[in-house]
């Protein structure tokens, strides 16, 4: 393989066609192909090329150069015809299309035994007896036949049937190509099309340019076959064929022809459409009798039946169609070649750059997905050579320069010149650096007052610096020598706040707390230069460099406009209906954006400084917004919100020009390069900076960093250069022009290959499952990790159908790996609180969004029923063991029954202690237990009474379960784990007791395994054995930030943890990691596992839910 | 090694076993390096490590830490012994007819005192009223059995897991002489085993002196 960049419609040395010259042989093409000879066609250059990286010959057909726009655009029409035939032993495989210089390329299969018109011509197909020649005739013609069998039936008429386009093997074996002028007849028929084909083969009617229909493609097969009888071709013109057949029937090679030959010949051959056979599954019986007939032996090839293509054919496939223009059937191509494997490289990469391009993922996501599939068995340096592809699209992640700052508790402030050439960092300590961006290198260190420092501003001339210290401190330094150029001390109040006019030598001090006026310094001075109207507590406020507009905002939610300059108030507006949060302000004076404070605004608001009035309403966001910019040109802002979506909106206009996903954690620090840039840096409280490109959306690069950390990020008005201030150093990163990582083609199989590698891998599926039901599951499953050795088909349907009922014979053992086999989209902010599998596996159920309970199909992952009722979120939802009903809980204090087959409600039971939190129903399907603020309800389901109240519990109910022989509850709360007895309501023990500040989940294995962690220690989950109430160990990993989800998976003694970095498999009783999996995107806020073990579902942040698929290996390697 | 070769755990074992911790704390009273008015909250808090240390309830902070005001303690319905009267007095007093109390808001003004005469009537009707000479030789046992548990603590026993059954004997004493924390103090127990919280003689001051 190279990685040449080339392909997919992203390269090439010569992107214009014309200026792509032929090739010669010797050329090396790419690093990838070497070009061994060429051969002129109609539609354009074939050549015989080396495939480097496969070792192999193929055939490179290119449209020539030179023809135009209108051959190239007919190559691509057969392009697509070609990729879509599919895959037949008798048609010439396609391995895929790639732009190479401009021009659209097919890279096929290579049949080094030339067409049958070079047999004709040159007598070897002739050699041999009457008998042998009449035996080799009809074989051509059979499997000719049977490949225009298969081009039809997949819609395709060929349209160009001659000798020169059927090649011929060494094992006779014939392939049919050159679909240069094929074309769906379904959608040609009834319109009238020019003629295109080849004089000698064209039917009456193709010649009149009349609608064509398989019939014609008969004509012309028919007039090859006549021309390998006959020898030659002897008639001016296809129509006239039929004469010549007439004429010629006993000359030529074979001298006299069989007789049921001709009849079928002139039956072929009949004038009119209708009078012939009416497809070659007519013609190919009688072709098969007059073999037998004249051979004496029954003909010796099994009919082929057509090739299933597999992942990698199909991720080839996905190329050639996205190298064709058609994005959206490329998609779907790459969706079924991860069908196939959920875990084959190339499709992954393929597939996941294409969405990190479209902005649909972020990279980091790209290079989890590669780094499963290495986990999954892929070869490391292929997966290490994907991570470079994808490292230098993106560019390193290797700051370009980075400088370390004292660690304290607040992080330091920066800020860039004008021109980017230097960056100022103030460190908490006091301690200041200018920076040449350029060299990475200090230019001078500085001090200034022994005080976190909390703005930094440059002005516009690049020349002074100003920052004002927490303390309100104030002072200006030369940038060039480091020199106090000026400032004020500190007035010492707590909540005092600075905003400094850079260019206008002014500091603006207001009070967030107190009644105290808003005064303006000159820097240059010591005292006051005058106080302002504006009296605290001032919640915001924002100038501009030249001190023009000056924003207030007070605790009502409205903002006064000042000029600082003539010292007027402009207007006063009232803008939010809560305290305003945050003010920024164009440079230019013409726009400010202002967030509210609290839970219950989730706007942002454009005020139009010039005249006075609020402009805009920026609404969208589903949480507050958390962070803030307006580019430098003042033309567009930017929003971060507290559930990980960012919003760029265009401030003129007041509408949201891009949403931008991929974070995990509230947004809390943003910045904004000119409009025209295009450039965005955002950064979360889990420690990701993220690049952005907002013409596409995409995130260019991720920068991980260290969580719960709040990094200021900048970029500088070029969008050439980003900055993130963190805890412990400042980083910056160069934006640059980087290189295109190439879509990875696979190395494809024939028809013929993938044919046997299926029959094989079929014979050995049912070898195994035979020998799983004499009860010999050890060579079962030999058999099957034969199966899964064959190439295509380690993660197939099939094979893990089959493995999936061997394996459970012996338990689930070592624990391989897990793949996303459905899933079942969502949107962002849409989040599912619980969700459940019925104990028959057919639905997934699942609590929300929102205040609806929704019903999946295991299966296909298709929306079956939506649940309403609930009049708030819903919280907890479970089947009974029956899987007939739903019994679901939440905010609204309810508990509801749901028929599942109906989707009505049969019983709705008011639960008067608030919130139903929890829900759970008992093995005999009788009881449903409802657990909300410190009590457990149980109701009987048949008759809807209230059975027991289970009162007295520490704060909330967090999760309920029924031990292993279902005879008791297991109720967790926030500070213990009781045991009930169901039948009198009585608590018989505390098996768990918790000391911290809560216990946030909690989950039973089969083995009686109780699984518990609490706040704040996420990193330990706690294990009891519930028969004898041992502590049995603590499960310990790698600490990370997030949720924490918890479920057993049911039959074994195993089970799941999901966090932000990662989903666990342990077996709590012994204390182990099984395995692990990277987090899907989104992370898993809810985990279940379907009853026969062999899933597990998550969903996520993202809304979305995912089956995935357990590989589980035969036998626990350590009992 | 067994109870009766450890000579240590065998003194704690015999003293357990013949009175309650509210018996021995009303005795060891003036020997206690306390303050007077926190030496009563240091028996009671030894009283409940004790009933702790037995199965009959254990203590968490629950949802969030507020310090000794916020430490909680639940009853456990499935104990290893019964209680003795002065125990009943004292559980009934803290949790009334609930399962889970705030230990500092247990502040039940007469309860106490009514607790506190209890006990002394309980000691002197065993013979270890004050100037009897028994309650002398009671005294001296168990300033002996807190020098014994400090050189302990000194000497290397550090680790819970060195000697569980000692250290398990040890809890309550361990509180009742102050020794539960320090530079030098007796095993913590594993926490999901056993969990005495250092602040907990301090939530029983509060619920004895403060009016919140």
């Amino acid at each position: 393989m190279t990685d040449a960049p080339e392909t997919n419609g992203q390269t090439t040395a010569a992107s214009d066609p014309l200026d792509a010259a032929e090739w010669r042989a010797g050329d090396r093409i790419l690093d990838q192909y070497e070009i061994i000879g060429s051969r002129r066609g109609g539609m354009g250059i074939v050549y015989r090329a080396r495939h480097l990286g496969w070792g192999i010959d193929v055939a490179v057909k290119r449209p020539q150069p030179h023809r135009g726009d209108i051959d190239t655009r007919q190559f691509v029409h057969e392009a697509r015809t070609w990729v879509g035939l599919g895959l037949h032993p008798n048609v010439c495989h396609c391995h895929y299309v790639r732009t190479i210089d401009g021009l659209p390329s097919i890279v096929a299969e290579y049949v080094d035994m030339g067409c049958l018109a070079d047999w004709i011509r040159d007598g070897r197909l002739y050699q041999g007896d009457r008998r042998q020649v009449l035996a080799r005739v009809l074989d051509i013609a059979i499997q000719t036949a049977r490949g225009l069998e298969h081009a039809h039936a997949n819609g395709v008429l060929h349209r160009d049937v001659k000798p020169a386009n059927i090649l011929i093997e060494a094992d006779h074996t014939v392939k049919l190509c050159d679909f240069g002028i094929a074309g769906a007849y379904r959608s040609a028929s009834g319109t009238n099309r020019a003629y295109r084909g080849t004089r000698h083969y064209a039917s009456p009617e193709q010649a009149a340019g009349e609608p064509l229909g398989p019939a014609s493609d008969l004509w012309s097969f028919a007039v090859s076959v006549l021309e390998m009888v006959v020898g030659g071709v002897t008639w001016l013109a296809g129509p006239a064929a039929g004469l010549a057949l007439t004429e010629r029937r006993s000359e030529g090679p074979l001298g006299a022809v069989p007789e049921a030959l001709t009849d079928l010949l002139s039956r072929c051959l009949a004038w009119k459409p209708d009078r012939r056979p009416g497809d070659m599954s007519e013609v190919l019986p009688a072709l098969l009798a007059l073999f037998a007939a004249e051979a004496g032996r029954p003909y010796p090839r099994t009919p082929p039946a057509p090739a299933r293509p597999r992942a990698d054919e199909l991720n080839n496939r996905a190329l050639s169609l996205l190298d064709l223009g058609r994005p959206d059937e490329a998609r779907d191509a790459f969706d079924e070649a991860l069908a196939a494997d959920p875990r084959h490289l190339e499709a992954s990469f393929n597939r996941g750059l294409l969405r990190w391009r479209a902005g649909e993922a972020t990279d980091d996501v790209l290079v989890a997905d590669l780094r499963a599939a290495q986990a999954n068995g892929a070869e490391p340096t292929r997966v290490r050579h994907f991570i470079d592809l994808v490292e230098r699209e993106r560019g390193p992640s290797s700051p370009w320069f980075s400088t370390s700052v004292t660690r304290e508790l607040l992080q330091p402030e920066a800020a860039l010149s004008p021109d980017s050439a230097l960056l100022v960092i103030g460190e908490s300590t006091g301690k200041f650096r200018s920076i040449d961006t350029e060299a990475g290198t200090a230019v001078r260190t500085w001090f200034g007052p022994d005080d976190p420092v909390r703005v930094i501003r440059v002005d516009s001339t690049g020349r002074h610096v100003f920052a004002a210290s927490i303390r309100g401190a104030v002072n200006c330094w030369e940038l060039a020598t480091g020199l106090r150029q000026g400032g004020k001390g500190g007035t010492g109040a707590i909540d005092s706040r600075i905003c400094v006019a850079a260019d206008a030598r002014l500091a603006i001090e207001t009070f967030s707390m107190t009644r105290r006026r808003a005064r303006v310094w000159r820097i240059d001075r010591s005292r006051p230069a005058h106080r302002l109207a504006v009296t605290g507590p001032t919640t915001a406020a924002a100038v501009t460099p030249d001190a023009r507009w000056a924003l207030f905002a007070d605790e009502s939610g409205g903002v006064a406009a000042w000029d600082l300059i003539e010292r007027r108030r402009r207007f006063a507006l009232r803008v939010h209906d809560h305290p305003i949060d945050d003010i920024a302000i164009d440079p230019h004076g013409r726009y400010a954006v202002t967030t509210a404070e609290g839970f219950e605004d989730y706007t942002a608001r454009v005020l139009d400084l010039r005249e006075g009035r609020l402009a805009a309403v920026l609404a969208g966001h589903r949480a507050p917004v958390s962070a803030l910019a307006v580019s430098p040109d003042g033309t567009i802002a930017l929003t971060g919100c507290g559930d990980g979506t960012v919003r760029i909106w265009d401030l003129a206009e007041g509408v949201c020009l891009r949403l931008l996903t991929g974070h995990t954690d509230t947004v809390v620090s943003a910045d904004l390069a000119d409009a025209a840039r295009g450039i965005a840096v955002t950064a979360d409280t889990a420690g990701a900076t993220r690049i952005w490109e907002l013409a596409s959306g995409r995130c260019l690069r991720t920068v991980s960093g260290e969580a719960a950390t709040i990094s200021k990020v900048l970029v500088s008005a070029t969008g050439r250069l980003v900055v993130r201030a963190g805890r412990g150093a400042v980083d910056a990163w160069k934006l640059t022009a980087s290189g295109t990582a190439p879509f990875q083609p696979c190395r494809s199989r024939t028809a013929i290959e993938l044919s046997d590698t299926d029959a094989l891998v079929g014979g050995l599926i049912r070898e195994a499952l035979q020998s799983n039901e004499k009860g010999d599951v050890e060579r079962a499953l030999t058999i099957l990790q034969t199966a899964r050795s064959q190439p295509g088909h380690e993660r197939t349907a099939e094979i893990m159908a089959a493995w999936h009922r061997v394996v459970p014979a012996t338990g689930p053992g070592a624990f391989r790996t897990a793949w996303v086999s459905r899933l079942i989209p969502g949107s962002d902010g849409d989040r599912v609180n619980d969700i459940c599998v019925t104990p028959d596996g057919a639905h997934v159920l699942t609590a929300g969004p929102g205040n609806a309970v929704r019903v999946h199909a295991f299966d296909s992952g298709e929306l079956e029923a939506e649940l309403t009722g609930h009049t708030d979120t819903v919280l907890a939802v479970r089947a009974d063991p029956t899987g007939r009903f739903a019994i679901t809980g939440g905010l609204d204090g309810t508990v509801r029954v749901w028929d599942l087959r109906s989707g009505e409600q049969v019983r709705l039971l008011t639960e008067p202690h608030g919130s139903v939190l929890t829900v759970c129903v008992t093995p005999d399907g009788l009881v449903a237990a409802a657990g909300s603020e410190a009590t457990v309800r149980l109701w009987d389901l048949a008759t809807g009474s209230l059975v027991h109240s289970l009162a007295d519990h520490f704060g909330r109910v967090v999760a309920l379960s029924t031990t292993p022989d279902g005879r008791d509850l297991l109720v967790a709360d926030t500070a213990s784990v009781s045991r009930w007895d169901l039948s009198t309501g009585r608590c018989t023990s505390v098996p768990e007791r918790l000391t911290g500040i809560g216990l946030a989940a909690a989950a039973v294995t089969a083995d009686g395994m109780l699984l518990t962690f609490e706040f704040p220690d996420r990193a330990k989950v706690r294990v009891r054995d519930l028969s004898t109430a041992r502590f049995v160990g603590l499960l310990e990993h790698s600490r990370s930030a997030g949720h924490l989800s918890m479920a057993a998976i049911p039959g074994t003694a195993y089970a799941l943890t999901a966090e932000s970095d990662a989903v666990r498999v342990w077996h709590p009783a012994h204390g182990r990691l099984l395995g692990q999996i990277d987090s899907p995107p989104g992370g898993a806020r809810a985990i279940a596992a379907s009853p026969d073990g062999q899933h597990f579902l998550t969903a996520g942040d993202d809304g979305a839910i995912r089956i995935w698929t357990i590989d589980w290996g035969s036998a626990d390697p350590q009992g | 090694m067994t109870s009766i070769d450890n000579p240590l755990r065998a003194e704690m074992t015999a003293l357990s076993n013949r009175h309650s911790m509210l018996e021995l704390g009303g005795a060891f009273v003036p020997a206690m390096v306390e303050e007077s008015w926190g030496s009563y909250a240091r028996v009671v808090a030894a009283q409940l490590a004790s009933l702790a240390s037995r199965g009959h309830l254990w203590f968490f902070y629950g949802g969030e830490y507020g310090g000794p005001r916020g430490l909680q303690a639940g009853l456990l319905p499935d104990p290893a012994d019964d209680l003795r009267s002065d125990e009943r007095q004292l559980v009934d007093l803290l949790f009334g007819d609930a399962r889970t109390i705030r230990i500092a808001q247990r502040n039940r003004g007469y309860g106490w005192d009514d607790l506190a005469a209890g006990v002394r009537g309980a000691l002197r009707e065993q013979g270890l009223g004050w100037l009897r000479r028994d309650r002398y030789r009671l005294i001296r046992r168990l300033m002996s059995l807190r020098k014994s548990m400090c050189d302990r603590t000194r000497s290397g026993l550090r680790q819970w897991g060195d000697d569980p059954e000692l250290c398990r004997a040890g809890v309550p004493f361990a509180v009742l002489f102050n020794i539960d924390t320090g530079a030098y103090h007796w095993p913590q127990a594993p926490e999901e085993e056993l969990w005495v919280p250092s602040m907990l003689s301090w939530a029983c001051d509060m619920a004895m002196v403060d009016p919140r």
